[in-house]
């Protein structure tokens, strides 16, 4: 399935690279260059669960730091077909990944078909988180954005978009396959869901956006820790920005038939921009459920940032987070830090750019 | 203290002179009217049913469009774009070097949307949004 889909999206490429017309190309990047260090060797802080490595005293350029390659062709009205290449610290090596590689067909009365590799989109801003420079914060929070690792999957996805009044309406329905990997107890482990399907709303009017969506991973497992079971991820978000004022929050529950993963969580984030300078604060809650975390306490993040428009196509970012029992950000925990997890103070500074 | 009033009351001039543009948003002769809203949908990549053609990327007028319909500075439309750039969905409206290319552009194609000085409109478009 994942291998035909990526046939089908290379085939699209390679298929219309030959009409007569002459294809429109367009080559664009995006990047991160972080560094990050915290108040403590007890345990390393990571960004998310797919990486191996992270910061303590001593600074470390790998948690946030990335590049992204994107090449976008149009072969004439209908026909498209987008690839990107990552290259980040995650599932253990440092190599460049095909994020995406998709052919789209435009459909007529608003609809759009996708097959290949793409965003799969369980968040609000999914289809931009490692786009820095999209974003105003450092990075988004873990206690949300952490917690689906498979940032793209491999199927089919029908978009319906429509204007009503004021209201732009998108609605996308996807099915295929995700598999990525887990840096779970000091090892490697495997995510996969082998059936994915998924919808997501959205609703843009004016200065608002509001989504609504949910994930469903039928046999979800996680080799070696958890076994096949039912995964239900469901979000609602919302967004306001009038170019001065930015808020955002969004609220995120994961269930499953054995109630083994389970959680509840949410963030809020508001920013104010005073020309290039847009100062930033970030809380964000997780609270864990289900028999694995049996008892296991809140995570919960405070973060104040700033963001710097230095010049066209880069802002320069700080952000200052205090972390507290960050399951999905801490890794090589001692026992110590483990018995009584301190707040762990996490500065960030990075420079985010595209091209 | 002094330099800060200096300051302010620059800003305060430049606010002024910027409210007090003289640009319109055009298109194609058959073009059906839009209100400002609609425009920054278009311009910002919300509406994706009409094609969003830009000024050059040092133009004033790009600045000052951008400032008067959508309440944004170019850095900000920049980063806009670039996630609809890097999630696939559109590309950046097409870069014009003047309004005498804008002008040819939304002539020739009943889907394309410009905006030029108000002195340089004539009968090959229609003012769909008068800026005010």
């Amino acid at each position: 399935m994942r291998r035909l889909a990526i046939c089908v999206a290379v085939a699209a490429l390679c298929g219309a690279a030959g009409a007569a017309d002459g294809p429109e190309f367009k080559f664009s990047g995006f990047g991160t260059v972080g560094a990050v260090k915290t108040d403590t060797d007890e345990a390393q802080y990571r960004a998310n669960l797919r990486q191996n490595k992270g910061a303590d005293k001593s600074v470390d350029f790998g948690v946030d730091s990335l590049l992204g390659l994107q090449g976008d062709v149009k072969f004439n009205d209908t026909f498209s077909a987008v690839g990107q290449l990552l290259t980040s610290r995650r599932d253990g090596s440092d190599g460049p990944v095909i994020e995406w590689l998709y052919g789209q067909a435009q459909l007529p009365a608003g609809f759009k078909l996708k097959l290949g590799r793409m965003v799969l989109p369980t968040f609000m801003i999914s289809d931009s988180r490692s786009v820095g420079y999209a974003a105003h914060w450092l990075r988004a929070p873990a206690d949300v954005y952490g917690l689906y690792p498979s940032s793209s999957f491999d199927g089919g996805q029908l978009q319906y978009g429509t204007t009503l009044g004021a209201v732009n309406l998108t609605a996308q329905l996807s099915a295929g396959t995700a598999k990525s990997k887990l840096f779970v107890n000091n090892a490697y482990m495997e995510l996969k869901a082998p059936r994915l399907l998924s919808l997501n709303l959205v609703a843009e009017a004016g200065n608002w956006s509001m989504r609504l969506g949910q994930t469903q991973a039928y046999d979800s497992e996680v080799e070696g820790l958890a076994p096949k079971t039912r995964d239900t991820f469901s979000g609602i978000g919302a967004q306001y920005d009038n170019g001065t004022l930015l808020v955002m929050s969004e609220y995120a529950t994961r269930r499953q038939g054995n109630s083994f993963f389970e959680s509840d969580s949410w963030y809020a984030s508001a920013g104010w921009r005073f020309g290039a300078w847009m100062p930033y604060a970030t809380v964000s809650r997780y609270t864990p459920k289900g028999l694995f975390f049996m008892g296991a306490p809140d995570n919960k993040l405070t973060a104040v940032g700033l963001r710097w428009d230095l010049m066209k196509n880069v802002a320069l970012k700080f952000q200052a987070d205090a972390v507290r029992n960050g399951t999905v950000n801490f890794l090589s925990s001692s026992p110590s830090f483990l018995a009584s997890p301190p707040t762990v103070h996490v500065y960030s500074v990075a420079a985010d750019f595209v091209f | 203290m002094s330099k800060h009033i200096t300051i302010l009351a620059l800003l305060a001039a430049l606010a002024a002179g910027a409210s007090a543009a003289d640009l319109v948003v055009i298109g194609h002769p058959s073009a059906a009217a839009l209100t400002k809203e609609q425009v920054a949908d278009i311009f910002l990549g919300k509406n994706l049913s009409m094609t969003p053609v830009d000024q050059a990327e040092a133009a004033p007028i790009r600045a000052e469009f951008y400032k008067l319909v959508t309440g944004r500075d170019t850095a900000q439309v920049k980063a806009v774009w670039s996630r609809l750039v890097f999630s696939g969905k559109a590309q950046p409206p097409k870069e014009l070097p003047d309004s005498a290319a804008v002008k040819k552009a939304v002539a020739a194609d009943p889907k394309v949307v410009g905006y030029i000085e108000k002195t340089a409109v004539d009968a090959s478009v229609k003012v769909i949004t008068p800026i005010d």
